[in-house]
């Protein structure tokens, strides 16, 4: 009963997900929103009664937008290119999976070193290092080259997996595993490059952006940082949830508790 | 010597070097296409060698390259030490305690730390411990001139348990699996160091990662914080890639060592992939 109860509530809040990613009427509400802004010091959250903060439920954030609306946005954007991202890498792994698979000891021998030469860099420092090299100078790079960049750091075990699959009809799996870890590893991953300022343009909604000034508004203007804190650990939980029910059949009864029926 | 997976020490050893070469040639391709122009020599002639009087200079000093990320290192090690120690003690205790008793609480701290940014949790540990409470210090390695042990740890205590909570959860997830496992079977023959050593070596380009964030935060004066710095200043190129060189490097290098002495390959996902 209690796994049931589980199993609807994940089904329900992945429906709500969707419908939020594909929306689109949401978006242009928050945008409509988003043009009513506050002049003056952050307004605080209001949720019993809106109208004595001016319609701003959420308050408003340092910038006297409309805490929602910022937050509708911020998460599709984020939700979007860590997506398209976690998709990337599974292609740019997968083509060259393959390419190490079928190609022959020489091709196999050189794709698995540099795979394993990838994993050796620390993500993050390879991300900024990349992006500082390929940004013109006074410009920014779309977040499509973000996700390309993330997407190949992202890659080598979609590699070893399918390199090194017994059969490959099975790894549809694993590869639907990874593919949902990655994404939930990238929104993290996003968010913290978009934080320190070598993600998406700064003027543009992503959850890390709207937690940029967080050293300063941390302890004055709590709801600033805690909202969109909540935003991210909420999709990234529900992707583990989803990921663990749906693909990791054996730790979903760990990860509500149930002793000695532990993977693997 | 032949490992588990049929390979003997030879072919190992290729693999090893090879990927090492590919480290490289990673980096210097990196820099050759993206970064300024120079020929290819350059920029590991300048990591290595002493002094540069062209714009490749290391900001301006007479220091070699080498020895100003040198310099750094024992820093980011010493965090990085001191906070898996924390990690791996309160990591197995928790494990033990959630597969002992039925309450879920270490699985979903466990499972909620994964799930927030953890330049936030450092940041609000930053806010929360140092500024509103005042307990800790804000930022830096010492608050005396001279060498203070206590001082020392005190300043390292918010910045390694920040990356120690970074750790943690990865440390919970594993050994809670090989605890309900073995509360089913048999002993396991490995060792628990050795099964650390073979997760550690596995998550440590992640550890790295974070180990920047954790000194950019608290201002530790680490490698992290040098390549932050070196991000924002012009002619420092060669800091940018060596950092970048020496840390794949590194991890290739425990990856080895691992793989030698406990016999599982590091790079695995198996060992630590849910």
């Amino acid at each position: 009963m209690r796994k049931r109860a589980i199993v609807c509530a994940v089904v329900a809040a992945l429906a709500a997900l969707c419908l939020f990613l594909l929306d689109a009427r949401l978006e242009s509400a928050a945008y409509t929103i988003d043009q009513a802004n506050w002049q003056g010091d952050p307004l605080p959250p209001c949720f019993i009664d809106a109208r004595i903060c001016g319609g701003h439920v959420l308050g408003t954030d340092d910038n006297g937008f409309d805490l929602l609306a910022r937050l509708v946005l911020a998460t599709r954007v984020s939700l979007w290119i860590s997506l398209l991202a976690a998709i990337l890498s599974l292609a740019i792994g997968g083509a060259f999976g393959l390419l190490a698979r079928y190609g022959g000891p020489v091709i196999r021998f050189t794709i698995m070193r540099f795979t394993e030469a990838l994993a050796c860099f620390p993500g993050w420092v390879l991300f900024v290092v990349v992006v500082m090299f390929a940004t013109p100078p006074g410009r920014v790079l779309h977040p499509a080259v973000l996700a390309a960049i993330a997407a190949v750091i992202f890659s080598p075990p979609v590699v070893r997996y399918i390199a090194f699959a017994q059969e490959l009809r099975k790894t549809g799996r694993p590869l639907l595993n990874r593919t949902a870890r990655n994404w939930g590893e990238l929104i993290l991953f996003l968010a913290t490059v978009d934080f320190f300022g070598w993600g998406v343009w700064r003027g543009s909604p992503s959850l890390g952006n709207l937690l940029r000034h967080m050293d300063m508004t941390f302890l004055m203007f709590w709801w600033i940082d805690v909202f969109p804190a909540v935003c991210i650990l909420a999709a990234v939980l529900l992707i583990e949830i989803a990921r663990r029910r749906f693909l990791v059949k054996t730790v979903l009864s760990s990860a509500i508790g149930d002793r000695g029926k532990a993977g693997p | 010597m032949t490992d588990p997976l049929g390979e003997s020490a030879r072919s190992r050893l290729l693999k090893a070097a090879a990927t090492a070469g590919a480290v490289a040639l990673i980096v210097l391709v990196l820099l050759r296409l993206l970064g300024p122009k120079a020929p290819y020599t350059t920029f590991f002639w300048h990591i290595f060698s002493g002094t540069s009087p062209d714009r490749y200079a290391n900001s301006g000093t007479d220091i070699s390259v080498l020895a100003t990320i040198g310099a750094r290192v024992p820093f980011t090690l010493e965090l990085i030490v001191v906070s898996l120690l924390v990690a791996a003690v309160a990591g197995v205790a928790g494990a033990a305690l959630q597969v002992r008793t039925s309450w879920p609480i270490v699985t979903v701290a466990a499972v909620v730390l994964r799930s927030v940014p953890f330049f936030y949790l450092a940041i609000g540990m930053q806010m929360l411990l140092a500024v509103n409470v005042q307990i800790f210090p804000t930022a830096g390695y010492t608050g005396v001139d001279d060498f203070n042990l206590a001082d020392r740890l005190w300043h390292l205590a918010l910045p390694s348990g920040a990356l120690a909570l970074f750790a943690l959860p990865t440390i919970v997830e594993y050994f809670k699996r090989r605890l309900a496992v073995a509360a089913h079977a048999r002993r396991s023959e490995v060792p628990i160091a050795a099964e650390l050593a073979v997760i550690f070596a596995a998550r440590l380009p992640e550890l790295l990662s974070a180990a920047v964030v954790t000194e950019v935060i608290f201002a530790w004066p680490g490698e992290g914080r040098l390549l932050f710095d070196a991000t924002f200043a012009s002619g420092a190129i060669p800091i940018i890639a060596g950092i970048l060189l020496f840390n794949a490097l590194f991890v290739l290098a425990i990856r080895v060592v691992v793989r030698e002495f406990v016999r599982q390959a590091p790079g695995d996902d198996s060992v630590y992939d849910a």
